[in-house]
């Protein structure tokens, strides 16, 4: 017996490989949506699906979760190399330029389009900024799937000892390091402070960079003439701002990580960071206060910028699955699933519609400030859509940010020097 | 049963069968294809044919000749102390005492341990608040250092404390990087370790007792027995180490930024800007695979090198 023992381990491999075969029950569409959410984003995904998946017997969505955006990007890149990509996907701007050109997707409004019961009433119901996002010369590539803006989160116990009023949290960036000033202590007084007013981590940075850079008119880009615009005397204003916050006003200092700044608030170190509106989800297992969620201050003019991707359809797929994929996307996206999702995560809904739904009136009596911070997507500016900005947020990142941050250049300097690469890389591609 | 002179020859080709499959099909024909993709404008399909022009942007790529540079920093920084603290350390562990048994377990442990593991493990080591490093240097009265946060060469770091003033280019691989450096040679010690006991124990006892009877003392009898016989292990782990130490990428990719390669780039590594390139922006899989042969070349050559220059001077037995 033990001599035959090989073969039937062989035998056993071969018979189970062939139960990994592709099993389809008849009449069912099998579409698979690659993504990366995680952690409580996923549970609420992954909720949402299942529901989808029993209210449509003929569909099943397959959601594969790919852990970080890093890994998505990398998998669908070589999944289209391959020629075996999903059917649908999460996408960020500046992937969705090179997957068009790659001639590896569906435009969406081929599907709206041939869908009588979506017409403009439907589209005007979404926000306009998120429209605009997924739109590439003049067609709707990609739907907005799950969209975020910045949000401040402060300490209210802090601010009431620094005899702040909780509930006016800063409104501008001098009231910012105003607030900042008050709430930084040295409370044992060793002549570094255990209190700090706020905290950064290059990322965070970035993102607040890019904000300022907006609120007092500034621009990243200029997609007509090909050139970067952070450079000017805004965003030099802007990063020096940042960077004095720290160096002259001794009211913040740098993480090391990309979400300690997150940690430390919730230890009770900090007491103002600008994080994103779905960071209130991830703290809140750290957290052992209900911290203040507001919008982020502001400069000249309000303007914020918008994060999170947009999901598109692949064309390696067939029509069968286009169709389950447009249906899927739609009800996805309508105001009763965007209500839900927004609920569980705190991404902003997609439809203007679902702010005034039960779900999500509940949820901004629970959270005071949410509403608000919400609110911001009045004013939001997209991300820039093109293929060059993703090397172009690194260089802004290393060269400009963490750079002046650190205190190894100037602010003008690094800006300077990320400009001129990014410009580079701007008359290379389209 | 008289096996025909054909069948014999084929007989063994037949065993390696199942080896050499995999290593063709996963390592030379890839290596075969990244040279294909290198002559082309490849993003995520095949575009027009450029024959050299990958090649040729490359050697205009600042970063490209950055990245190698804190790769041979890397390099010349990981080798030479790996080779020496390990033969050090397999030679005080090739004694009789007792409990030898755990110390070479010790030793050999970080070895066995996942790299992803460790590098998570330094990274908090290094921890500018809250680091065991710079509580240590705390206890001896030394400020806190950056480590990973901290672009300054180390040659500037150490004349600055002494208050001379150096220019940036002979500042030398930044602290981040020579924190990098610390933690590969701690993590690839024990490996090379157990190569050397095994050399160590390979040498015949006899020749220890004859050079005693013949009065050589300790460090003669290294240098004129355990030094030569011990050459070939040594040269295996001469030319390993430095294969491995061009390919670093774990660590950076965990350790270090965000942004990845940071402070200010100084972390930068080739297989890392390779990565990069190919994988995490722009997907620019014909620029890649141009590094990844430049990465090849110069491993090829050096290796090559090694064995014309050093290899003479080992004594095969």
């Amino acid at each position: 017996m033990l001599k035959r023992l090989p073969y039937l381990l062989i035998l056993l491999t071969v018979l189970s490989l062939i139960g990994c075969g592709k099993r389809q029950e008849k009449g069912k569409t099998e579409i698979t949506f690659w993504h990366a959410m995680g952690g409580p984003l996923g549970k609420t995904l992954n909720g949402l699906i299942e529901k989808f998946n029993q209210a449509n017997p003929d569909v099943r969505i397959k959601a594969v979760s790919m852990g970080t955006y890093t890994a998505l990007s990398q998998k669908i890149m070589a999944s289209v190399s391959a020629g075996n990509p999903p059917t649908i996907a999460q996408v960020y701007e500046n992937w969705t330029i090179g997957l068009i050109e790659g001639g590896a997707l569906v435009p969406l409004q081929e599907l709206m389009d041939e869908d009588p019961s979506f017409g403009p009433e439907e589209l005007a119901d979404f926000f306009p900024v998120f429209l605009k996002g997924n739109t590439y010369q003049d067609t709707l590539w990609t739907f907005p799937f799950n969209k975020g803006l910045p949000a401040l989160y402060y300490n209210r116990e802090m601010f009431r000892e620094a005899g702040l009023d909780p509930n006016t949290p800063p409104r501008t960036w001098l009231e910012f390091l105003n607030y900042a000033q008050k709430l930084t202590k040295d409370k044992d007084g060793d002549g570094t402070p255990d209190q700090w007013g706020t905290a950064f981590s290059i990322p965070t940075c970035m993102a607040i960079f890019q904000s300022m850079l907006l609120q007092n008119g500034g621009r990243i880009l200029d997609l007509r003439k090909r050139e970067a615009l952070f450079a000017s005397p805004i965003g030099i204003d802007a990063l020096e701002f940042l960077v004095d916050l720290v160096k002259r006003y001794k009211v913040a200092y740098i993480t090391s990580g990309a979400y300690e700044h997150q940690t430390d608030f919730a230890a009770g170190r900090v007491a103002m960071i600008q994080g994103h509106i779905v960071s209130l989800t991830y703290m809140k297992p750290q957290l052992t206060f209900s911290p203040g969620i507001a919008p982020i201050p502001q400069g000249k003019k309000k303007a914020v910028m918008v994060t999170g991707t947009n999901i598109a359809v692949f064309k390696s797929s067939t029509p069968a699955q286009r169709k389950a994929a447009w249906k899927f996307i739609k009800w996805f996206t309508d105001t009763p699933q965007t209500a839900q999702w927004s609920k569980g995560t705190n991404y902003v809904p997609v439809r203007r519609s679902a702010l005034q739904t039960p779900a999500l009136g509940e949820r901004f009596q629970e959270i005071p400030g949410l509403r608000e911070t919400m609110m911001q997507i009045e004013y939001a500016v997209g991300q820039p859509k093109c293929a060059a900005w993703f090397e172009g947020r690194r260089y802004l990142e290393e060269d400009a940010i963490e750079g002046a941050m650190r205190g190894y250049v100037s602010a003008e300097k690094g800006l300077k020097k990320a400009a001129k690469k990014l410009n580079r890389e701007l008359q290379k591609k389209k | 049963m008289k096996v025909s002179g054909y069948r014999k020859r084929l007989s063994p080709l037949f065993y390696l069968l199942p080896a050499l499959v995999i290593i063709i099909a996963f390592r030379l024909l890839p290596i075969l294809y990244s040279f294909f993709v290198s002559f082309f404008e490849w993003k995520l399909k095949r575009g027009a044919f450029v024959g050299l022009g990958q090649y040729k942007t490359l050697l205009h790529d600042p970063i490209f000749w950055k990245s190698l540079l804190n790769t041979a920093y890397f390099v010349l920084g990981t080798v030479p102390t790996s080779l020496l603290l390990s033969l050090f350390f397999a030679v005080l562990l090739n004694q009789r005492i007792r409990a030898m048994g755990a110390y070479r377990t010790t030793f050999f442990l970080p070895v066995i341990t996942s790299l992803v593991a460790v590098s998570m493990v330094w990274k908090w080591i290094y921890h500018p608040r809250l680091g065991l490093a710079n509580f240590l240097l705390g206890l001896i009265g030394i400020k806190p250092l950056g480590w990973l946060n901290e672009p300054t060469g180390i040659f500037k770091l150490t004349a600055n404390s002494i208050g001379l003033s150096i220019p940036n280019w002979l500042g030398g691989p930044s602290l981040a990087l020579v924190a990098i450096i610390i933690m590969s040679v701690w993590k690839g010690l024990g490996y090379n370790i157990v190569l050397f006991l095994a050399g160590l124990q390979n040498i015949p006892k006899q020749l220890y007792e004859a050079a005693r009877i013949d009065g050589a003392g300790p460090f003669r009898s290294f240098r004129r027995i355990t030094w030569p016989l011990l050459s070939p292990t040594t040269f295996y782990v001469l030319l390993m180490t430095t294969i491995v130490s061009f390919q670093v990428f774990t660590q950076i990719y965990l350790m270090t930024g965000p942004p990845v390669g940071g402070p200010q780039g100084t972390t930068k590594v080739i297989v890392y800007y390779l990565f990069e390139k190919g994988f995490d922006a722009g997907f620019d899989r014909g620029y890649a695979s141009a590094i990844a042969l430049v990465l090849f070349s110069i491993i090829l050559s050096l290796t090559l090198l090694q064995r014309k220059l050093v290899e003479r001077k080992v004594h095969y037995g």
